[in-house]
């Protein structure tokens, strides 16, 4: 247990050691105090594991890949537990920090959300994007997630406005507008709508 | 390891099947055709964007430039299904598995730096990787038809697949710990808010509210958020239990496919299609020795 507590505060110390911008939130900074007390918890990590490289390099020279598979690998994997440790992300390699961000706090009741909206003769329908991309209830498009995930990206573009425009021609739709919605987040429903362009 | 005489090390000396390791490179494959003819690819570059500020990449400037021209987009992709479909053919696999590797680590880096989506690449370029070293060709292939076969040992069809379920189980791990980490921050993570905030921004994609036109409940409650915010944490490290042994695969996979099926009906499309693929890595065999 205690030398899962002192690889949690090596941890602690090198995901916080590079800002990232994906905390849009950060945690307050730690105190000179704390600062001192975690790096003096990294020399009895460090007697703890002094014994890991050697256990590291027989495993490495008994592993039954193959010599050319086993140096690249190694490398990969070498370079994404490095990328883990620091919390950063270079492409290919991965903190795989999804969803794990402080971000803005939760809405309380209402919110503003924005949204494509195509007016007909029954009132309005919401053109979400995802919906759009997932074959089992898009209306209009015929896109994947990831397409509809990048369109999504670039909402409110000139560019998406063109391609959406263009694309619901050929339904004979009008154009979407752009639109500030305020939804009530327990119902669901959309009390009001603001057209941003 | 003999506290754990079932772990990943010792799992990887034992006996493969040759015909696992071809169904795992006919999958992937088949994965890999359908992300590379997906729309997002000439969409990206009918938007013409560049990449966003919140990407970075090892990939050279110069090589990302000369990718994102529609004329060498569209040339890479049609290289890379056609490599695919000889991978999943299994003809000239040594030659197929690379290229399939090299042209879906340069459009997935194209795609993931205009749209931030991290999906199919974060399993899917070592998958590929550990491919191009396996012996994965050995049967239902047209290479078995063309090139002599060569004398291997069992445990060579184990090595390449415990080496992928060890990554798709250390991806789960750095998720974790991304969460975790730092410790100031995975207390206020595991307290719900940006959970609670994700299902709010995410409520109008998400597919309970196209079936109900309302949420599951109240999103303005916090606490279902927090117990959701730890239950995908226990989820994620639970992971590790694959390294250990074998005998909680199933609950380890139907966990993962909970959780990812979870994400989807808030609203986070994508990563269920990818553990189910991954799955497929699970069905190895399963006597010991």
């Amino acid at each position: 247990v205690w030398l899962v507590v002192l690889a949690a505060n090596a941890l602690d110390l090198t995901t916080s050691a590079i800002p990232t911008l994906i905390d849009r939130a950060p945690p307050p900074p730690r105190s000179a105090v704390a600062l001192v007390v975690q790096l003096a918890l990294l020399v009895p990590l460090l007697w703890a594991c002094r014994s890991l490289p050697r256990r590291i390099g027989r495993a490495w020279r008994e592993s039954p890949l193959p010599w050319a598979a086993r140096c690249v690998i190694t490398t990969f994997v070498a370079l994404q537990l490095l990328h883990v440790a620091l919390r950063m992300e270079n492409y290919p390699f991965s903190d795989v920090a999804m969803f794990s961000t402080l971000d803005r706090s939760a809405q309380g009741r209402l919110t503003a959300m924005d949204s494509y909206v195509l007016d007909d003769e029954h009132g309005f329908e919401m053109l979400r994007f995802l919906r759009e991309g997932n074959p089992l209830f898009a209306r209009h498009f015929d896109w994947d997630y990831k397409a509809a995930w990048l369109l999504r990206m670039y909402r409110g573009s000139p560019e998406v406005d063109a391609l959406l425009t263009a694309r619901l021609r050929r339904e004979h739709r009008g154009a979407p507008s752009f639109r500030r919605l305020a939804l009530d987040l327990r119902s669901g429903k959309v009390l009001s709508q603001v057209a941003l362009r | 390891m003999t506290r754990f005489p079932d772990s990943i090390v010792a799992r990887m000396r034992r006996p493969g099947s040759p015909t696992h390791l071809a169904v795992v490179r006919i999958v992937f494959a088949l994965h890999v055709l359908i992300v590379l003819t997906s729309p997002s690819l000439p969409i990206s570059v009918e938007l013409g964007v560049d990449p966003l500020f919140l990407t970075n990449t090892m990939v050279p400037a110069t090589v990302e430039q000369w990718t994102a021209r529609a004329s060498h987009l569209d040339a890479l992709i049609a290289l890379g299904v056609a490599a695919a479909v000889a991978m999943m053919l299994g003809l000239l696999t040594r030659l197929a598995v690379p290229l399939v590797l090299v042209v879906f680590a340069l459009t997935q880096n194209h795609f993931f730096r205009r749209s931030l989506f991290h999906d199919d690449w974060l399993y899917f370029n070592f998958y590929l990787l550990v491919l191009w070293f396996a012996p994965c060709a050995d049967r239902l292939a047209v290479d078995r038809w063309l090139f002599r076969k060569r004398e291997r040992q069992p445990h060579e069809y184990r090595w390449p697949v415990e080496v992928m379920i060890g990554w798709f189980v250390s991806i789960y791990l750095a998720a974790a710990l991304a969460k975790l980490f730092p410790l100031r921050k995975g207390v206020a993570w595991l307290q719900g808010a940006p959970l609670q905030h994700l299902a709010q921004y995410f409520l109008l994609d998400s597919p309970i509210y196209w079936v109900l036109h309302r949420p599951l409940f109240d999103y303005g409650v916090r606490w279902p958020f927090c117990v959701a915010a730890v239950g995908a944490v226990v989820i994620e490290l639970a992971t590790a239990l694959v390294l250990l042994t074998t005998r909680f695969d199933g609950w380890v996979v139907g966990a993962i496919l909970f959780l990812h099926g979870a994400i989807w009906l808030l609203g986070i499309p994508g990563f269920i299609q990818i553990a189910l693929v991954s799955a497929v890595l699970f069905l190895r065999p399963r006597r010991t020795g």
